[in-house]
């Protein structure tokens, strides 16, 4: 502590997120762990130096709160986190925040660092952003702000306004010992308002970054093509921390968990010598390459009861083009270990990729009704800026939306695609996402509520009116808590 | 001298090498390999090769003098 006195008062806002359907409103599982994670680490640094508060705009429905919060806490500074999906929120949220409030915005996530310097560009009421990783870019911020500076070209990692120029810093370097972070500080939400409180569960990540090219990904945007794990005893300290809490359910939110089998077979074999009993989820999927019946009876023994796989496309040329650097018969193997393992799993699927027709997207339609999965999902391809799909998409297809402004308007659960060429257009784009949606629709409710009930319930919702009214109850509160609750694979 | 090796067993075929080095790696049957036609013995592609070993998740690419 430099002075003994508060430096800043910084309001971090999270807005508002789509529901799984895509429909408007749904309540946040949990806390966000970007927001946690940074709060954390300023905490740590810089503990009684700055006030800390934080607004989740999907716990609350009436958008006149965040004004209120604004008036009471007087804060000097909004960090506003940003993601791609839902981006009109973000947009939003700017906006509301601009008319409450004098105190300059910064804006992070994973938005920033897809596009960067772009961010600034369309949005003139932001005075800062910050790409890539946060924690030691915003702390290093804070400090220049604190000492009143006006150039702020030394901080790499920021985003900023000099005079009517924008100008975007040098990249930093990523955090390599990812062990040293302390655990994201969760407890600084309101825990109670969150369905993870009843569910007692809790995310958590277990490494940094990604190694794989996939050509649609942004994560390597973000978080790099380095895998930055944390050690399987840092791990279980985070799980057993919780755990002693009374939480025994756990997402692990890795973009790569099994890269490394051995690490990932020490941190279960860590957790079963712990005698912890807690269940695990793997729904930001996992690599079918990366997988091995021993691992798959380790995660099973350790209580893992849930994994997502990538697989993207049902078509081999495709998966060969999107660089995904995987074999459809190592999918199917897979889900069958999966299976005999006892671990309930889904695979996911984009439609749109690079160079795809009609019959080779629905190859991935026919591959997916076969597999011998519990439940299959199917994403609109977005094709974020910095990917290569996006420039591939510049130069090879035509834009259905503005190519500045699609991000806004057009999610991955949206039927809408945002871009179409002369061998796969728009009309059939959007059938094959039609069957897509249905399909995963049809898997979900059976896995959900059973074969008999989760039939009756997608019959019963093949009808708009009911299908909407679901829709519409899902983003109440009492909606989302019922169906989080019907998700916990115990 | 140089010599540069990939572990067959260990390379998950990322192509991340191929990506920081195009002039040395390349991809081939899900795996990467070292060109033969690469000038080894020049700094800068030494220095590549170097920061490559480094940023291979599982440590399969090696480099002896």
């Amino acid at each position: 502590m430099k002075n003994n006195k508060i430096n800043q008062r910084i309001l971090f806002i999270i807005p508002n997120l789509k529901n799984m359907f895509g429909g408007k409103g749904g309540v946040p599982g949990h806390p966000h762990v970007g927001i946690a994670s940074l709060v954390s680490y300023i905490l740590k640094k810089a503990p009684n130096e700055y006030e800390l508060t934080v607004f989740d705009e999907g716990l609350e429905s009436d958008t006149r709160k965040l004004t209120k919060k604004i008036k009471e806490f007087k804060p000097t500074l909004i960090g506003i986190t940003t993601f791609s999906y839902c981006y009109v929120n973000v947009l939003d949220t700017i906006d509301r925040v601009y008319k409450a409030t004098k105190a300059p915005i910064v804006l992070g996530g994973a938005h920033v660092s897809a596009v960067r310097g772009q961010v600034l560009k369309e949005n003139p009421k932001v005075k800062y952003a910050i790409k890539s990783e946060g924690e030691e870019t915003f702390l290093e911020f804070l400090s220049a702000l604190d000492e009143e500076k006006k150039d702020f070209s030394e901080i790499k990692g920021l985003l900023w306004r000099k005079g009517k120029r924008i100008v975007e810093n040098a990249d930093r370097p990523l955090i390599d010992k990812v062990d040293s972070l302390p655990f994201p500080k969760f407890e600084f939400f309101d825990l109670k308002q969150y369905p993870c409180y009843e569910t007692k569960g809790m995310p958590i990540l277990t490494s940094r970054g990604c190694p794989y090219g996939c050509n649609y990904c942004s994560v390597k945007l973000s978080m790099g093509r380095g895998f930055r794990p944390r050690s399987p005893k840092n791990v279980l300290a985070e799980l057993t921390y919780w755990y002693k809490k009374g939480y025994t359910s756990f997402d692990i939110n890795d973009d790569c968990f099994t890269l490394d089998l051995d690490r990932a077979e020490n941190i279960c074999d860590l957790i079963i010598q712990s005698k912890m009993k807690i269940n695990l989820q793997l729904y930001n999927g996992i690599r079918v390459d990366r997988v091995t019946p021993r691992l798959l009876r380790r995660l099973k023994k350790a209580g893992v009861v849930f994994i997502a796989y990538g697989c993207e496309t049902g078509n081999q040329e495709t998966l060969n083009t999107i660089k995904k650097s995987i074999k459809l018969d190592q999918v199917i193997r897979a889900v069958n270990w999966t299976n005999k393992a006892g671990i309930k799993n889904a695979v996911n699927f984009i439609i749109g990729h690079e160079g795809e027709t009609y019959d080779r997207a629905m190859d991935s339609v026919r591959f997916a009704e076969k597999l011998p999965t519990n439940f299959v999902n199917f994403y609109n391809l977005v094709p974020y800026p910095g990917t290569a799909v996006f420039e591939w998409a510049k130069k090879n297809a035509h834009f259905l939306v503005p190519q500045e402004t699609f991000l806004r308007e057009i999610s991955y659960r949206d039927n809408s695609p945002i871009f179409e060429t002369d061998e796969f257009t728009k009309e059939q784009r959007e059938r094959v996402m039609k069957m897509g949606f249905n399909l995963y629709e049809k898997k979900l409710l059976k896995l959900r509520l059973g074969n008999t009930l989760g039939s009756i319930g997608y019959l019963v919702t093949r009808s708009k009116t009911i299908h909407d009214l679901c829709l519409k109850f899902i983003s109440t509160r009492t909606g989302w808590r019922t169906f989080v609750r019907l998700s916990n694979h115990k | 001298m140089i010599k540069v090796t990939i572990g067959e067993k260990e390379c998950l075929g990322c192509g991340l090498c191929n990506e920081l080095a195009p002039e040395i790696f390349f991809q081939q049957n899900d795996k990467s390999v070292v060109n033969s036609n690469a000038n080894l013995e020049d700094k800068d592609n030494q220095e590549l090769i170097r920061k490559t070993v480094k940023a291979c998740p599982v440590g399969a690419i090696k480099m002896r003098i």
